[in-house]
Order: C-alpha cells, then sequence, then structure tokens
C-alpha cells in the first residue's frame, strides 16, 4: 500500500516537474551540447565554422599565452574570493547578530546595488577611482596626498572592482548560515570551558562552513568568468578567461576555441562544486 | 557544618525597563540538590545564567568556593550547564562533544579516551561514541549533554529545565537517574524547572521563585506542607486560599471571621490579635464538608461540579462571595452532587501571607 502510494506521488512529481526539463533542455541542454559539439569543430578562414572534427581547439589551450591567462584568471579569482571571505565574514557575523531593525537596514544595503545595472556601478567606480576622480581629490583636499596617485586601470582597481561586485554574494550566504546558528551552543562551548575566540573557532565558523563554502563559490566561480571589469577597470592591461573567451567569440570570431575555452572554464567550476558536495556533504548548495 | 561551596548575595539584573531579579540572596551547601521551582518569567533561567557567566549581574556578588566570581567569564569558572535545548555540537560526535572540554584543557589523549569511557559507562551511553547528536534520541541527547557538563568535574552543576522536552515517562526515569547520579558524584546540583512533582521529588532544597525574587527557600515537605505564602501554596500543590479577619483569639487557636462564615485555625505562635487579616491555605485533600455547621466551622458552600481525576474525586465548590474552592477525596463513593449545599471544614491550614504588622507584634512581646 504505502510503496504504492509513494511511487505514485513520485509519479505526479515527475508531471508537475516536466515544464522544468523542458525548460532546461531548450536553454541548458541544447545550447550545451551545441557549444560542446563546436569545440571540436575546425574554424573557417573568415567566419564561421566547417564541420570538420579536429582536437587542435584544445591543444591550443596549453600554448604558453592562453595558459597564462588561465593562471591569471585563477590568481585573480583566488584573491578576489580571500578578500571578500574577509570583508564578508565579519559583516554577516554582525550584521546577524544586530537587532531586527538595524539588521533590515544592513541587508537593504547589500541587496540595493543589485537593481541598478552592474555597468553603471562599475562607471561609478571609474568616476571615484581615476587620477583627477573624487578619491584622489579627496585625499589630497585632506592633506594625505600631494599629487594624485595612478589607481584606476592598474590590477588594484581591477580587484577592487571585483570583490566590490562579488562581496555581496559571499555576504548574503554567510548571513543566511550566520542567522540559523544555535547561539546557545557557542555559550555551551564557553561553559565548557572556552574563551571568545576558541568558542569561535570550534564551534561558530564550523557551523557557518556551509554559507562559507557556498559563498567561496558563489564568488570564485563568477569571478574566473567576468571580463567587463578588468576590461573597464583594467584598461586592457588585465587579461582574464573571460576576457579571452569575449575576444576570441566577437573579436577573432574563432568560435570554436572560444567554445573549446568555455568548456574548460566551465570543468574547472564543476570540479570546485564537486569539492564543496564533499567537503559539506550535501546535495543542495546552501542559498542557491 | 555544611561547608558553603556557592553563595549569591543580593543580586540584581535588569533588562531594559524590566526588573528580572530583584535582590536574591542564597548560600548553597556542598553535594546538595537546590532547585529553582516558578513559573516562566520569573527570572530563575537569568539566575542562572548569571551563576554560568553567561550574563554579569547589575548588582551583588557570587561566590564560589568562597572566590568571587562575580565578573569572571564562563570559561574562567568551575561551573558547568547543562542547557534546555542540550546544545550538543551539531558537527561533533558523542565522544568528541564530552571530550570537548578536556581537550581545550590539553588533557593528555590516553585519559581522554578513559574518562569519556567512563563518563559515558555513567549516563548508559557506552558505545554511543560515534553517534552524531542528530542520530541520537531527545533522551540520548540529555544523557550526551549530562556527560559533556560533568567530565570537567565541576563543583557546581547548572542544569536548566533539561527534562522539559523529554516525554512524561522518560522524564520520571531520568529523573531517578539524575538523583542517583548527583548523590554518586557528590556535585552541587542547581536545578531549574517549573515542575513541581520535579522539584519535590528530587531536591534537598526548594526555592521558590515569582516575578524575581524568592517566594519561600526551605526542604520539599516545608515547601509542601508549610508553604508561607499564597503563592507557593497554590504553584507547589494547588491550594485553597481563604481570606478573613481574626475575630476571637483563644490559646492555641482563633477564630477569623470570612464574608462567608466562620472557621476556626491554629495559631502556630504567630501573635494574631483581633481585627488582623489572615490568609489561610487549605489544601484540597483536608477540604471536609457535612450538610450541617460544625461549631468551629460555618463556613458555607454551593457544590458546582464533581469530576474524577486519577483515582481521586474533586468536588468544586462556590463561596457565596464567588470564589471557587476544591475537595479532593479517595472515596469516590461520597453521595454528594452539583447543586448540594454544604458547610466546609478542614482538618489542618497553613496561615500565609503573614502581614508585617502581625509579626511586628511578635516583637513587641519577646521585648
Amino acid at each position: 500500500m504505502k510503496s504504492q502510494s509513494l511511487r505514485h506521488k513520485k509519479q505526479t512529481n515527475w508531471i508537475l516537474a516536466l515544464p522544468m526539463y523542458i525548460f532546461s533542455l531548450i536553454f541548458v541542454v541544447i545550447p550545451l551540447i551545441y557549444v560542446i559539439i563546436l569545440s571540436f569543430l575546425t574554424r573557417d578562414e573568415t567566419w564561421g565554422v566547417v564541420n570538420e572534427f579536429t582536437l587542435s581547439n584544445f591543444i591550443r589551450i596549453f600554448d604558453k599565452v592562453y595558459l597564462k591567462t588561465f593562471l591569471d584568471s585563477i590568481q585573480l579569482a583566488v584573491l578576489t574570493t580571500v578578500i571578500c571571505l574577509l570583508l564578508g565574514y565579519p559583516f554577516a557575523y554582525f550584521m546577524a547578530k544586530l537587532k531586527s531593525k538595524w539588521k533590515n537596514i544592513c541587508m537593504l544595503l547589500v541587496v540595493v546595488p543589485f537593481w541598478t545595472n552592474a555597468l553603471i556601478r562599475i562607471y561609478g567606480w571609474i568616476i571615484l577611482l581615476r587620477t583627477k576622480g573624487i578619491l584622489n581629490e579627496f585625499l589630497i583636499g585632506i592633506g594625505i596626498l600631494d599629487k594624485p596617485i595612478k589607481i584606476l586601470y592598474t590590477y588594484p582597481a581591477v580587484l577592487i572592482g571585483m570583490v566590490y561586485s562579488l562581496v555581496p554574494f559571499m555576504i548574503l550566504s554567510i548571513y543566511s548560515s550566520v542567522e540559523k546558528m544555535d547561539w546557545t551552543v557557542v555559550e555551551a562551548a564557553r561553559d565548557l570551558g572556552a574563551t571568545r575566540f576558541q568558542a569561535f573557532w570550534t564551534t561558530t565558523l564550523k557551523m557557518t562552513l556551509p554559507g562559507i563554502l557556498s559563498g567561496v563559490i558563489l564568488v570564485f566561480v563568477p569571478s574566473v568568468g567576468l571580463f567587463f571589469i578588468s576590461d573597464l577597470m583594467g584598461g586592457g592591461k588585465v587579461m582574464l578567461l573571460g576576457n579571452l573567451i569575449k575576444n576570441e567569440l566577437m573579436v577573432a570570431r574563432d568560435w570554436p576555441f572560444g567554445a573549446a575555452l568555455s568548456i574548460i572554464m566551465m570543468c574547472m567550476t564543476l570540479i570546485f562544486i564537486g569539492l564543496y558536495r564533499k567537503v559539506t556533504h550535501t546535495k543542495d548548495l546552501e542559498g542557491l | 557544618m555544611d561547608e558553603i561551596i556557592l553563595e549569591f548575595k543580593n543580586l540584581k539584573k535588569r533588562f531594559g525597563d524590566t526588573s528580572v531579579l530583584n535582590g536574591i540572596s542564597l548560600a548553597v551547601n556542598k553535594g546538595e540538590f537546590v532547585t529553582f521551582l516558578g513559573p516562566s518569567g520569573c527570572g530563575k533561567t537569568t539566575m542562572l545564567r548569571l551563576l554560568a557567566g553567561l550574563e554579569t549581574p547589575d548588582e551583588g556578588e557570587i561566590l564560589l568556593n568562597g572566590e568571587n566570581i562575580t565578573t569572571k567569564q564562563p570559561h574562567e569558572r568551575n561551573v558547568n550547564t547543562v542547557f534546555q535545548n542540550y546544545a550538543l555540537f551539531p558537527h561533533m560526535n558523542v565522544f568528541q562533544n564530552v571530550a570537548y572540554s578536556l581537550k581545550l584543557k590539553k588533557v593528555a589523549k590516553t585519559e581522554i579516551q578513559h574518562r569519556v569511557k567512563t563518563m559515558l559507562g555513567l549516563v548508559q551511553l557506552t558505545g554511543f561514541e560515534k553517534r552524531m547528536p542528530s542520530e541520537l534520541s531527545g533522551g540520548q541527547k540529555q544523557r550526551v549533554a549530562i556527560a559533556r557538563a560533568l567530565i570537567n568535574n565541576p563543583s557546581v552543576l547548572l542544569l536548566d529545565e533539561p527534562l522539559g522536552a523529554l516525554d512524561l515517562q522518560l522524564r520520571r526515569q531520568m529523573q531517578v537517574e539524575l538523583k542517583r547520579l548527583q548523590k554518586r558524584l557528590g556535585i552541587t546540583f542547581i536545578y531549574i524547572t517549573h515542575d513541581q512533582e520535579e522539584a519535590l521529588n528530587m531536591s534537598n532544597r526548594i526555592v521558590v521563585m515569582n516575578d524575581g525574587h524568592f517566594e519561600q527557600v526551605g526542604t520539599p515537605s516545608e515547601i509542601y506542607d508549610r508553604p508561607k505564602t499564597s503563592f507557593v501554596a497554590q504553584f507547589v500543590g494547588s491550594s485553597n486560599i481563604l481570606k478573613g479577619v481574626v475575630q476571637e483569639v483563644h490559646q492555641f487557636t482563633a477564630d477569623a471571621s470570612f464574608d462567608y462564615g466562620l472557621a476556626r485555625f491554629d495559631l502556630d505562635d504567630i501573635p494574631f490579635r483581633q481585627g488582623q487579616p489572615v490568609t489561610l491555605s487549605v489544601r484540597g485533600e483536608n477540604l471536609n464538608f457535612s450538610k450541617t455547621p460544625l461549631a468551629t466551622s460555618t463556613i458555607y458552600a454551593k457544590v458546582l461540579e464533581t469530576t474524577y481525576l486519577a483515582g481521586q474525586l474533586k468536588i468544586i465548590m462556590k463561596l457565596p462571595n464567588g470564589q471557587e474552592i476544591f475537595s479532593l477525596h479517595h472515596s469516590l463513593s461520597t453521595e454528594i452532587s452539583a447543586g448540594d449545599e454544604v458547610y466546609c471544614h478542614w482538618s489542618s491550614a497553613q496561615i500565609v501571607d503573614i502581614d508585617p504588622s502581625v509579626l511586628a507584634g511578635k516583637e513587641d512581646e519577646t521585648k
């Protein structure tokens, strides 16, 4: 009886989920298959592709220039993630401990930027950071600097832009796990002889680890591919994987190579998500 | 004679505008099982948190083994707590939970192994070392919490309604086990509950709390048989509270007049004088009735209803002034039914809420 009704339930669930499967098929699976096929085809001399199987697109990735782009991208992504974590954790931690009125204000401050176009916000940063921008004028005005320093169109500028764009994801996913914390567990640790720091290290940090890890993924994965920030704030000097893919597809019009790069990037992402699942023993990504 | 292990004096605590503790003081002896009994919101949990160091008092001091620990951090006090919702570390298994405080103290690994094993044996959880808290039942979690708190050999163990979440049968079983454990280890237990049965069953001493102050401190039998205030009388084993005025004082007894009749009560050496107010507390089982008034009692009541309560007959009556009183009888065959008119009397009554002016009279006498 019971198993029958269960099976029945499963069947109806499958029917209810059908629209989602159709959606995924059209917008995810088919384009993905197209990209995979594309990556094994040969580029036509001027425009488009010819149906000729080749592995050369993937072999080309091991070229020194491209490998360096990969490494640079990963380095910047790691740096961005670490800074986001260092900024985001304390922010999320104290935000979760605030009284609900202040909590809502803080939450608003984190979320409001999402309501504005990301490109426009980056232009805002350009106005702030450029040599004759607001930051330099201010620092000279209060006498910290004698002459403007060059921040815009440097590596740190790209880093600032990346951290700025991605830190809300870190804050929100850590916040969601700090919010769920049972604080009596921390009190229990204190009661059992842990100092404030020991209690934080052995309980709070461990219990918010799922939030930290999902924050890390939410920041790391897009930061490998974000191209417009390094385009706009790096002055073309910082070449990242995202820029490379964009250039191959839009400028060089080498679609098969762009597709191959995309697939490698996707594989990297999948490896990270796989690692996350293994570490946290969860099947669902928290906050995703 | 008894060695005082924990003492607190004039503890006060406010949260915003509300005063949670209005200056409470107590001395607890070594090896004692003291229960703080009171309704929720009476300040008992706040008091426990002050003792654990999770809150600091606004005023007053706490002495542990004679040392002032009022402002010490929780980890600097040799006091451990069993939390109401267990508060086990969800990411650690049973062994790691119990071993937590030993690891912080950097106790040698082999000793940790040995001590955790002994402790788990003591709370009957041998073989559960590898289980995660999420895989345990409520009773098992409670045992882990107790083991974790006891492994440090605390001077005092604080227990915050530890059995509150368990079902009645398990709660009764755990009461016996906890009491046994306490006797065996000789550790002082400060136990918090709102369950009077738990308090009466387990404690050496009960402190009845209400509205941030102590109503009465005494042994279970003192609290039950000789309540000092109407709050204690009603909270611990419900009682009928009758308010009247002293009419005539005899040698050992006095007559009190109520709106609804007269009744005689034992003076208990309290120097009542004519015209002074008196409040009597009468347990349901001590309240009897007859069809005709007695010479010592002419309290008239009308029977409202009779109900059966676990082998007892509960008779609810209404006094002429509208107050409801009740009587409990073991014989179920009492010939009484709703609508009957009866006269009440009692075999024993407690004088509660004694007016300070009455006791002032006593001091005058001794002078």
